[in-house]
């Protein structure tokens, strides 16, 4: 059974913000609201700059699916986490709960009244009728159901971004750390296994005790 | 005396403690400078080990993102797993369980003493107790307060106790109307606390007095009489305990909460939300021994906010000192029109009472 | 008195107990949410599910720019 996941590969994103853009566009996201953003660690600084692109990540166990006062998430067979606009009714809960700033909210009135939640949908729609015309004006596109896969990953053109099933995106993953030569993002890797020939310059290895 | 003052404060201690632990992060050991230095020093001689900008991505350090949205820049901010552990657990767990408590410790009570009835019979010479203004501030504040705690019980235990009865449908229109009341009545709340407080503070003031009530349980368990002012020491603590301090923590916390337009992260408000949480629990537990005595417990309390009158039997018995006063002033049997005794008392003035 | 607090915080304490497992079992209709339309079945772009599943696998093997460029 596919497990849909997204990697975000910080080798690779060169914070052009195309997958913000592809997404704003496909899914005529009204001013305001965000699904997906691109934030840049350390910017400017050359050698520690990394950026991320970062939507929903439709966990395993989603705490905004755990804290929804109406229980208006639902998972797909495929581990995509929806929602149900018609139920939600703007508490702004998920959006205290989520890792990620996922939620996101129109605002309805005035003094920050929160309209109903809106957020990345895997591009899988959500409950209405697949390519409907009511599923496309509260969720956006249903790719998912059109045989595509969401339309950031799709797009971006470093491949940084990938998404689709969990499986698939490991064995392409890995291919590409393999290609590399080195540890890639697998955290720790360099470090603990080191280079041979690596002068031991790094706060590790400099507290290790040197045979003398 | 002291062990109890220990072990409130003690409670008082975990609590804070608890949200201290929603707010923590694993948050930045190291500042995001040296990291960044660290990784410069790093991509040199081990490229692609981006261990260094990982160690703070998990906690409060912001990066750069072109949305001007308020911490957007945040990758992962770990509070929200703690506030959802502590809200769907020990919060909503132990609150629910005390409400029961509370129910069943009253009705416990009444099913012991039933309602306290007056001992002498009536003499029908009234004396005026609540002037309308005041009687509006309570009911005001009282009528606000019942919508808020059963919308803001619906919020958070319609989930489990509603859902599964009257479905999802249903619930979900409940819980639009419960938010927009919650929403909407909140500052309303606010201001008849604010009124109410200020009407009934001349008589709410703790004398020594007071102290002999609270000593000796106000009398209801050895049922011996203790004298008391307009106000006995049980009403005076739900004063200022409650309205006064409950109104505060729930109503500060409440506007956090009801006004997320002035940029407050959501830290502030995980940590706002388990306080008035706490405060709407124990404002709840109060009331429901304050409209236990103000309705059930008590024979001619109810009447006495309805009406704003009461007998001269009833002020001599249950607030004695405020009774000679008003003896003293010529006051007795000059509200309302003079009844003859076993009458009804005059009618209520129309004001919204929610009996 | 004192007996009574005891026992009082004690039950207050041990009420955590009654604390639910939060990991959320993410069953289809347990949710409050209509019931999710498929991409798949008669009239549909897809034959079954696996069609649709081989598709997007398809599909997402195509990220893998080393399969097309090299």
């Amino acid at each position: 059974m596919a497990r849909m996941k997204f990697i975000c590969d910080a080798e690779r994103c060169i914070e052009c913000n195309g997958c913000v853009t592809a997404c704003k566009n496909e899914h005529d996201v009204p001013w305001g609201v965000n699904r997906r953003r691109v934030v840049t660690l350390n910017d400017g600084i050359v050698g520690a700059e990394r950026s991320i692109s970062v939507a929903c990540m439709h966990c395993s166990d989603a705490p905004c699916m755990a804290v929804c006062p109406v229980n208006c998430f639902y998972k797909t067979e495929d581990g995509v986490v929806l929602h149900d606009k018609d139920l939600c009714i703007g508490c702004g809960y998920c959006f205290y709960a989520c890792p990620f700033g996922a939620p996101q909210f129109p605002q309805a009135g005035a003094f920050g009244v929160r309209g109903k939640m809106d957020k990345c949908t895997f591009c899988a729609g959500g409950p209405e009728k697949d390519n409907s015309k009511a599923e496309h004006e509260k969720y956006g596109r249903n790719r998912l159901a059109e045989g595509k896969l969401p339309a950031c990953a799709e797009m971006c053109s470093t491949k940084a971004l990938l998404a689709g099933d969990g499986d698939v995106l490991s064995d392409i993953y890995r291919e590409r750390v393999m290609r590399r030569g080195r540890g890639g993002d697998l955290w720790g890797h360099a470090t603990a296994y080191g280079r041979p020939d690596a002068k031991a310059t790094g706060p590790i290895l400099q507290s290790i005790p040197q045979k003398s | 005396m002291n062990r109890l003052f220990a072990l409130f404060a003690t409670l008082l201690m975990a609590l804070a403690a608890m949200a201290a632990l929603a707010q923590q992060s694993s948050g930045p050991v190291e500042s995001p400078a040296d990291l960044a230095k660290q990784e410069q020093q790093r991509s040199v001689t081990q490229p692609y080990n981006n261990a260094a900008i990982w160690k703070n991505a998990r906690g409060a350090v912001e990066g750069y993102v072109s949305i001007p949205a308020p911490e957007a820049g945040v990758l992962i901010q770990d509070g929200g797993q703690n506030w959802r552990a502590l809200r769907n657990g020990w919060f909503s767990v132990i609150g629910g369980w005390a409400l029961v408590a509370m129910m069943l410790v009253i009705g416990g009570f009444y099913a012991w003493k039933g309602t306290v009835q007056l001992h002498d019979s009536p003499t029908g010479r009234m004396i005026e107790r609540f002037t309308l203004l005041e009687r509006m501030a309570h009911w005001g504040t009282a009528i606000s307060f019942s919508v808020l705690a059963i919308s803001g019980l619906i919020l958070l235990f319609g989930k489990t106790l509603l859902i599964p009865v009257i479905g999802f449908t249903l619930f979900s229109w409940l819980a639009i109307l419960a938010k927009n009341l919650h929403n909407f009545l909140g500052p309303l709340f606010i201001i008849s606390c604010i009124i109410t407080f200020i009407v009934f503070v001349r008589d709410n003031m703790l004398k020594a007095i007071d102290f002999k009530w609270i000593a000796s349980f106000g009398g209801l368990i050895s049922g011996k009489h203790v004298p008391s002012e307009k106000f006995n020491a049980g009403e005076k603590l739900w004063f200022w305990g409650g309205l006064m301090l409950l109104g505060l923590v729930v109503g500060v916390s409440g506007l956090v909460l009801n006004f997320p337009n002035f940029g407050q992260t959501r830290a502030t408000m995980q940590l706002a939300n388990l306080v008035h949480l706490t405060g709407a629990t124990l404002f709840m537990l109060g009331a429901l021994g304050h409209i236990y005595m103000g309705t059930l417990g008590m024979a001619g309390a109810l009447d006495a906010m309805k009406t704003g009158v009461v007998d001269e039997s009833w002020a001599k018995e249950h607030h004695e000192i405020w009774y000679d006063e008003q003896l003293k002033a010529g006051n007795v049997g000059n509200a309302g029109k003079a009844v003859a005794p076993g009458a009804k008392s005059p009618q209520p003035v129309a004001i919204g009472g929610h009996d | 008195m004192m007996k009574l607090l005891i026992l009082l915080t004690g039950l207050v304490v041990l009420a955590g107990c009654g604390e639910q497992p939060q990991t959320i079992t993410a069953k289809p209709g347990t949710s409050a949410a209509k019931a999710d339309d498929v991409p798949y079945g008669e009239g549909k772009s897809f034959a079954d599910r696996n069609a649709w599943q081989l598709q997007l696998r398809a599909r997402a093997d195509n990220q893998n720019e080393y399969k097309r460029v090299n």
